[in-house]
């Protein structure tokens, strides 16, 4: 560790001296240089640490073998530094440091000294300086909205108030967040959400930063960048004089060839074939063939004594004579780059730039690496050391969402916490149930939840990330009570669940995976019995007592396989899922007993990723008594230009049927085809947008013999002219519709707006449109659109949108009222 | 026994849609109200159940629940606490918890003991009081009330349109999901469509955030987007579901999709991208720019726009001309020159800024340009 933190130094000295040792004439120059450098170094050390003379005394016991070889070290470093150089102008003998190794190791060992007096003294400090509580930052955000309700004459007012505050407690980072909603509507509800989460990204954001200060890459890593780029600029340099005198020497006629090479950066990068295709292509060549042979005949009449066209003879010659310079350059720029591979320099400034602070930045946004650095690196805590392995912490209102049949998109409200550490992975929860969708449901149905609330409690481990390849076990339970809810009647059965899961994810890369999970589970009432009355229940108690079912229909399984070709752009899954009639899972609301499915979708890009296809279907079989099926389909062609332009066509087909005994009792058909467009072109300054989408929906619908159908077609253009920091935009709509003409929302509409987007001032962006509207046998509507939007000063956001209409005619009353207003405030707490 | 048991079935599932319950016995003065059609699926729905006194006293006694199958097999049978009926309407919500549970060997047994819900079938719910009148001399009486239901579970809801994580041009699209089965006339649906933040699951943005979108008392499986609502924005995420309803009672809802609104183009990358600063040499350095080349430059005064040059390295004789102008005000400026406003550069080459007029001597950027929009979604 203490060697490490010492090469930081010494190679941050290094560097610097890297950067003017290109310059310096001789070596003791260089020496000089580094041992000012050094001085200075120290120098900055001393007056930073005031107790370095207090404390010195008991650190000066440094590991000798560890200054020897960092010495070492460094003096190879600096000698690569003279075999990289390629021209005569940067020639550093490569003994140049032989005799500076002991004044290197005095400097060393002070070094280490004062870096150690400023670990331990930033370590005191900085434990006695943590503060227990400490406010980072936060935010308010007020969303609201009045919006009409389809036959309602009465709108409903939303608003949700969401306090967000960041803290650390004991350095570590927290969140607090205060979720309030408020609906008035029929009746006036409010809920209030609290919770509580440790900030992952905080922490390993600071992580990060901590990171960052250690390890700067100049320090860590032989950085020559510097160095290295005059070097490369002074061969170029000279590799260029080389052309210019070819090109002098063909007095100028050369000059198109040079511009046609271009950046001489080229000469680095581009493939030698194309260089020479670029100047010598192969008609070219056939043309030199051709004057060649001209010339050997004019050469030959010459020779003879014949007359001979001596403008032809010079011409010819001169042509020749160009092109056998022009592969001279070529042979030139190729021995060039011989001498670069062969001395490495291509490669060190390949390193360097793999090295430098992107390199770095890239590479810490892998919170595996963060881990791994930040321990091998940073003087982290047991605490700090335990953190790193949070992947997440929350109390409070909180989702789960682990795979299907375990926890998926679960709400509770108590504790929830994952780890993951030497590839073990720990989950575990506890909390009461929540599984309603939202305070907004409220006043429109009084069962608000299909199952009731109750406690939740469970576990999930094993090795292996959630993300990453792994294996693991689950067990979750659940317990219904008949606690009334939320002011609520509602009758609850007690009872509890236990579902047992194992997951299994093998996974190649993040496109290649194959994901297996076998799951049972177990419901009992608190009050259930068994019955004796055998002339009720028959005789056979054993299977009262085991719970009169079978085991197999408690089971679901659910298989999945992901996967990518990537040099043939094509990526495909397959799944499937069994879950049996029995099977019972409070913690995925969405599981239907009973279900039979298979998926597969597929995606292939052909014509350099110009055109997309994909397929994707779906077939269940659900067995609740009477057979049911179930398909979709989704097929899609996009051709895709530069700039987001587009040409999609799509077909999807939906049958679902009842059947019992071969006879079908309900089917449902649906289609939609569409095809979608997206063009762009600009025009001077003005940029100009067209998407048009074009559908057509059958739906017909069969219940015993009754077969009733409606159809639509729907139109829709939207364009957008954009010039500067206005844009103009003509939104249209036609949906055609036939079958359900005594809806209000389903029958033939017509929509139309126009409108502007425009800059107010500094920060404020502000829309106006006009709107008509219709509905077929309904009403005709005219109205008008505001919104706003911007930033006040650097904590204040604003949003405001409101549409007001007025009906022009109205043949069917729709009670709606006639106006929706949104708003949005946000403030940053700093 | 089956073909007498539908007759019951189709009388009672017309008297239930239609009147809301059905008293069994015309001159009794406890009588149970039901609705099987909402309430006869599910075991906790059993509790659901209303006992009408109609004569003065009050009652005390047990309440038996007994469903059988269409073979006449029991499926289960709960049994309350001691209880007391009032004169008036009785709720049994609190004998939920109260009561024993007993199941019987009908197939329909396992499947209600373990989910809580009673397969697809025909079922007679029978709800009987055994007890006493709470007044003097009172004998023991027995009321009985049965009901006949035939369940057809609803299949899961599916949402069609958009496709669950899409990406669609139309910031006004219609939402489609696959009708109900069965069918039912009386059948309403409800769309809920929040935004999803980043971070967010999918039901926390539902559970959380405000929708953009609500809509309820739809009677067919599709929304055209509403004129009143705004436009979802560019490039960002909604989620949305669907509930299906009769009356105030909920009896489906689907999964939760999301879809993103954009017109092919990748989400800039704009916002994570830092701002360069061009030097007055070139090094080995060079970035790679997407949307937009962002750059910062130092203006001493005196320059109102900026003048500057860009070259194609592997083309130095290519021009790249029309460049958008760019305004410059005195200090340092964060300058963003959109991509897509230059004409000729193709994406994955490298290129050079060369700005002409800030400073004593010419500045240098070099960037590689990489199209997000040419790749596919």
């Amino acid at each position: 560790m203490r060697t490490m933190l010492f090469i930081c130094s010494m190679f941050l000295i290094v560097q610097k001296a890297g950067a003017q040792l290109a310059l310096l004439n001789s070596p003791q120059d260089t020496v000089d240089l580094l041992h000012h450098l050094v001085k200075e170094e120290l120098l900055q050390q001393m007056t930073a640490n005031p107790l370095k003379n207090k404390i010195s005394p008991a650190l000066k016991n440094i590991n000798a073998a560890t200054v020897d070889t960092l010495s070492d070290f460094l003096l190879q470093q600096l000698r690569q530094l003279g075999h990289t150089t390629l021209s005569a102008g940067n020639s550093i003998r490569t003994t140049a440091f032989q005799e500076t190794k002991e004044l290197l190791r005095r400097q060393i060992t002070g070094l280490m000294q004062t870096q150690d007096i400023k670990n331990m003294f930033s370590q005191v400090t900085g434990m006695a300086k943590q503060p227990a509580l400490a406010w980072e930052h936060g935010s308010v955000l007020i969303t609201g909205q009045v919006a009409p309700v389809l036959l309602s004459e009465k709108s409903v007012v939303t608003n949700n108030t969401m306090v967000n505050s960041s803290w650390k407690v004991l350095g570590v980072p927290i969140i607090l967040q205060l979720a309030r909603q408020d609906l008035w509507g029929r009746d006036y509800y409010s809920r209030n959400n609290f919770s509580v989460q440790f900030d992952r990204e905080a922490y390993l954001s600071s992580i990060k930063n901590a990171i960052r200060l250690k390890i700067r890459p100049a320090d860590l890593l032989p950085d020559y960048n510097t160095v290295l780029t005059k070097i490369k600029a002074s061969a170029l340099s000279g590799l260029r004089s080389s052309l210019d005198s070819i090109n002098a020497s063909c007095k100028g006629m050369l000059t198109r060839q040079l511009q046609q090479l271009g950046d001489p950066e080229n000469f680095f990068t581009a493939p030698e074939d194309l260089l020479r295709d670029k100047l010598l292509s192969p008609a070219l060549l056939q043309d030199l063939d051709n004057k060649k042979n001209q010339l050997a005949q004019l050469q030959q009449q010459l020779n003879e004594g014949d007359d001979a066209n001596k403008v032809l003879y010079d011409s010819l010659l001169g042509s020749i004579q160009v092109i056998g310079s022009v592969k001279a350059m070529l042979n030139k720029i190729e021995s060039f780059k011989m001498a670069v591979r062969q001395n490495g320099l291509f490669e060190k400034l390949e390193r360097a730039n793999q090295f430098s602070e992107d390199g770095l930045r890239e590479g810490l946004n892998d919170p595996d690496k963060i881990k791994a650095l930040a321990k091998e690196q940073l003087n982290i805590s047991g605490l700090q050391k335990f953190l790193l392995n949070i992947s997440s912490l929350q109390l409070g209102l909180n989702v789960s969402d682990l795979s299907p049949l375990t926890m998926s998109q679960f709400t509770s409200s108590g504790v929830s916490a994952s780890f993951t550490s030497n590839k073990s992975y720990v989950f575990f929860m506890a909390g009461k149930e929540k599984n309603y969708s939202s305070l907004y449901d409220r006043p429109f149905a009084d069962n608000i939840s299909f199952a009731a609330p109750g406690a939740a409690i469970g576990a999930r481990i094993g090795r292996g990330a959630l993300s990453a390849t792994h294996a693991h076990l689950s067990l979750f339970s659940y317990k219904h009570s008949n606690n009334q809810y939320e002011e609520r009647l509602a009758s609850v059965v007690p009872g509890k669940t236990v579902v047992f899961t194992l997951s299994n994810q093998l996974k190649m890369n993040a496109a290649n995976y194959f994901n297996l999970e076998v799951s049972s589970s177990k419901h009992s009432y608190d009050n259930q019995e068994h019955n004796t009355d055998s002339l009720l229940m028959g005789a056979n108690d054993i299977k009262q007592i085991t719970g009169q079912s079978d085991i197999v229909q408690r089971v679901a399984v659910t298989l999945q396989w992901t996967g990518e070709v990537e040099d043939k752009k094509l990526s495909y899954a397959v799944h499937g899922t069994h879950i049996g009639r029995e099977y019972n899972n409070p913690g995925n609301m969405f599981l239907s007993r009973g279900t039979n499915e298979l998926g597969a979708s597929l995606k292939k890009t052909f014509s350099g990723e110009k055109l997309q296809l994909s397929a994707r279907g779906n077939y269940r079989s659900y067995q609740y008594g009477a057979k049911s099926l179930n398909y979709q389909i989704y097929l899609q062609a996009k051709w895709k230009f530069n700039k987001g332009q587009y040409l999609a066509v799509s077909y999807q087909p939906v049958r679902s049927l009842r059947q019992d005994h071969h006879t079908t009792m309900g089917a449902i058909e649906s289609n939609r085809l569409a095809v979608d467009a997206n063009w762009r072109r600009r025009f001077h300054k003005n940029t100009y947008q067209h998407f048009v989408s074009l559908a057509l929906l059958q739906n017909s619908y069969r219940a015993d013999s009754i077969l009733s159908a409606n159809h639509s077609l729907l139109i829709n253009s939207m364009q957008t002219v954009t010039r500067g920091d206005k844009s103009y935009y003509l939104n249209l709509q036609y949906n055609q519709s036939a079958g359900l003409a005594n809806a209000a929302v389903f029958n033939t509409q017509f929509n139309a707006e126009a409108g502007c987007s425009y800059s107010l001032f500094k920060g404020l962006v502000a829309s106006t449109a006009i709107n008509y509207n219709s509905t077929k046998n309904w009403f005709q509507q005219a109205g008008i659109k505001l919104s706003m939007s911007g930033q006040f000063g650097e904590n204040c956001m604003i949003g405001f949108y409101t549409w007001v209409v007025k009906n022009i005619k109205e043949q069917h009353p729709v009670n709606m009222d006639m106006m929706r207003l949104d708003w949005s405030i946000r403030y940053l707490l700093r | 026994m089956i073909s007498k048991f539908s007759t019951v079935r189709v009388w009672w599932i017309v008297s239930v849609l239609f009147s809301g319950f059905i008293p069994g016995t015309a001159q009794a003065q406890l009588r149970f109200q039901f609705m099987p059609a909402l309430n006869g699926q599910t075991v906790n729905g059993l509790f659901t159940v209303q006992v009408q006194n109609t004569a003065a006293a009050s009652y005390s006694g047990t309440i038996s629940i007994t469903v059988k199958d269409a073979s006449n097999k029991m499926v289960l049978r709960a049994i309350t606490g001691k209880t007391t009926l009032q004169p008036g309407n009785n709720f049994l919500y609190a004998e939920a918890g109260r009561s024993r549970l007993q199941f019987g060997t009908a197939a329909a047994a396992g499947a209600a003991a373990q989910t809580g819900r009673f397969p697809e079938g025909e079922y007679e719910y029978c709800f009987e009081f055994s007890g006493l009148a709470n007044k003097s001399n009172a004998s023991e009486q027995v009321f009985e009330d049965c009901f006949s239901y035939a369940i057809q579970p609803q299949l899961p809801l599916r949402l069609l349109y958009p496709d669950d994580g899409d990406t669609v041009c139309n910031n006004r699209p219609e939402l489609t999901w696959s009708t109900a089965i069965p069918l039912n006339n009386e059948l309403r649906y409800r769309l809920m469509l929040t935004e999803k933040n980043a971070n967010q699951l999918d039901a926390a943005a539902l559970l959380h955030n405000l929708p953009v979108l609500q809509q309820d008392n739809i009677a067919g499986n599709m929304l055209f987007y509403p004129s009143h609502a705004p436009a979802l924005e560019m490039n960002k995420t909604y989620v949305w579901q669907v509930e299906a309803y009769i009356g105030t009672t909920k009896v489906n809802q689907s999964e939760i999709w999301r879809f993103t609104i954009g017109c092919g183009d990748k989400k800039s990358r704009t916002a994570e991208d830092s701002y360069r600063e061009p030097g007055i040499s070139l090094n080995g350095n060079f970035y790679i720019a997407n949307s937009t080349l962002r750059l910062t430059v130092n203006n001493p005064g005196g320059h109102r726009s900026l003048e500057y040059a860009i070259i194609c390295l592997s083309d130095p004789a290519k021009a790249i001309d029309n460049l958008p102008g760019v305004k410059v005000t005195t200090g340092l400026n964060k300058i963003d020159i959109a991509m897509e406003d230059i004409k000729g550069l193709e994406t994955g080459k490298m290129y050079l800024l060369k700005i002409e007029n800030i400073g004593n001597q010419p500045q240098y950027l070099r960037f590689i340009f990489k199209d997000d929009a040419a790749l596919p979604n």
